[in-house]
């Protein structure tokens, strides 16, 4: 007898050290679409000391609660969006949980971003015009979005550049976004030659010098100057400048020189210099 | 007596550049290629990739997408179960890494734990450089397990945009087509 006393004794203390069960709240003005950022979320239930954290597909949102009367209000810390698509709402209390599968919804795209990715960033006349395009648009809260007209979100090709030497931008806003067309080799070099009699030299200068869709070859470009006379042979060299390079050549008294200009394969015609 | 105590003044002066020199705490992040990435290196998954795109990637390349996808779905992971944003802050994009930090109060223990099985994953693009591409990632299948024990498996389809930055695949953006529940 005494000891089915104590057995029923300790039975009671068991069960009082038991948590207290606690009901799932109702969430009054439920829906499956939930717009983001959250207004209010009404719930009503019998305790208090809830949080509430909102489970969206990348990482969870913390909630801010207010406590009413009857249960509680749910609403968004801020007004940034989120991952779109199937999430929970999982209010806590203690260490009880309770989950509400929901699926989520900006109410806003934010900024949206035309993504235009090309490569190769530098192309050159010389060799190839085209350029590879990757296109998509995203929103400011970086979930991809159909692009305008197109039923798949990613779309590419192959384009063909304009010839003309300069940078561009592939979105306008972005500096990241440039690309460079370089201007190609000369396709032909003109030289003027005349004797500065001052100084005894012969000033030689050629240019403008273009590619074959007539930009201006690129600056630093090495023009050689190649000159001899009956027993020798000389070579200058100098930079182009906005299309132009020129060397000063020492004159000498009864001493002619024959005269060509070279770029990498292209060679003027031949010149002569005489006092 | 003055020789002694200029000698003595150079004892504690240089003991004092030197204690201050060693307890000085370094407080400096290690550069990546020194840290021990262990939520990556635990992380097991199954990826099967198809190459649909103009350019394709070189069987390397295509080995390095593939460890920094099964990589990055270990941090994506961890952050949906902790919001630690900057765990994985190498496998993200800046815009990327800026959109998670607008929602971050700290660190939250959601009592979800959410594991990738599998991927089958179609690189839709890859840039000719090798530096951006665009993925469908079908048939995924995610499990959950709860606190309560409780558990629920999942199949979702997925696109992503990567960008090849600072010597990783980075996501830079994401939506998520669909996912539902397995019977």
């Amino acid at each position: 007898m005494k000891n089915l006393f104590i057995h029923i004794i300790l039975l009671i203390s068991i069960s009082a050290c038991k948590n207290k069960a606690i009901e799932k709240p109702v969430w009054v003005n439920k829906t499956d679409i939930l717009s983001i950022p959250i207004e209010s979320l009404v719930f009503i239930a019998d305790e208090e000391n809830w949080e509430a954290t909102l489970l969206s597909f990348t990482q969870p949102v913390p909630l801010t609660v207010r406590f009413t009367n009857d249960g509680f209000v749910l609403s968004s810390q801020n007004k940034y969006g989120i991952t779109e698509g199937m999430a929970q709402l999982i209010l806590s209390n203690g260490s009880q949980h309770f989950y509400y599968d929901l699926n989520l919804h900006n109410k806003s795209f934010g900024s949206i971003s035309e993504k235009d990715y090309r490569s190769p960033k530098t192309v050159n006349p010389d060799s190839s015009l085209a350029q590879h395009r990757l296109l998509h648009t995203i929103d400011e809260w970086r979930n991809i979005l159909n692009a305008p007209q197109q039923l798949q979100p990613f779309y590419e090709d192959i384009i063909q550049l304009n010839p003309i030497a300069g940078t561009y931008r592939a979105q306008k806003d972005k500096a990241l976004s440039s690309f460079y067309v370089q201007p190609g080799s000369a396709t032909s070099i003109e030289v003027n030659s005349v004797y500065n009699k001052d100084e005894n030299v012969f000033v030689v200068t050629t240019g403008p010098l273009k590619d074959k869709h007539n930009n201006t070859v690129a600056n630093g470009t090495v023009v050689a100057f190649i000159y001899s006379d009956d027993e020798q042979t000389y070579r200058m060299e100098a930079a182009l400048l906005n299309g132009f390079a020129s060397v000063k050549i020492p004159a000498e008294k009864n001493r002619q020189y024959s005269l060509t200009a070279k770029v990498n394969e292209t060679v003027s015609k031949q010149v002569q210099l005489s006092p | 007596m003055m020789r002694i105590l200029f000698i003595l003044l150079i004892v504690i002066v240089t003991a004092f550049f030197f204690l201050q020199g060693r307890l000085n705490e370094r407080n400096g992040e290690k550069p990546v290629f020194l840290r021990n990435d262990e939520l990556a290196e635990a992380h097991l998954t199954k990826i099967n990739a198809t190459v649909h795109s103009m350019y394709k990637p070189d069987s390397i390349q295509l080995e390095t997408f593939k460890k920094d996808y099964s990589n990055l779905w270990a941090h994506l992971n961890h952050l949906y179960e902790t919001n630690d944003v900057e765990a994985g802050k190498e496998y993200y994009s800046e815009e990327w890494f800026k959109q998670i930090n607008h929602h971050y109060n700290g660190p939250v223990q959601t009592k979800i734990k959410r594991s990738d099985e599998q991927h089958e994953l179609h690189i839709e693009n890859w840039a000719w450089d090798g530096l951006a591409c665009t993925v469908s990632d079908s048939n995924v299948i995610f499990h959950y397990q709860y606190s309560d024990k409780s558990s629920k498996t999942t199949k979702a389809n997925l696109k992503l945009v990567l960008l090849f930055q600072g010597d990783h695949w980075r996501i830079d953006a994401l939506r998520l087509i669909s996912e539902t529940p397995l019977k």
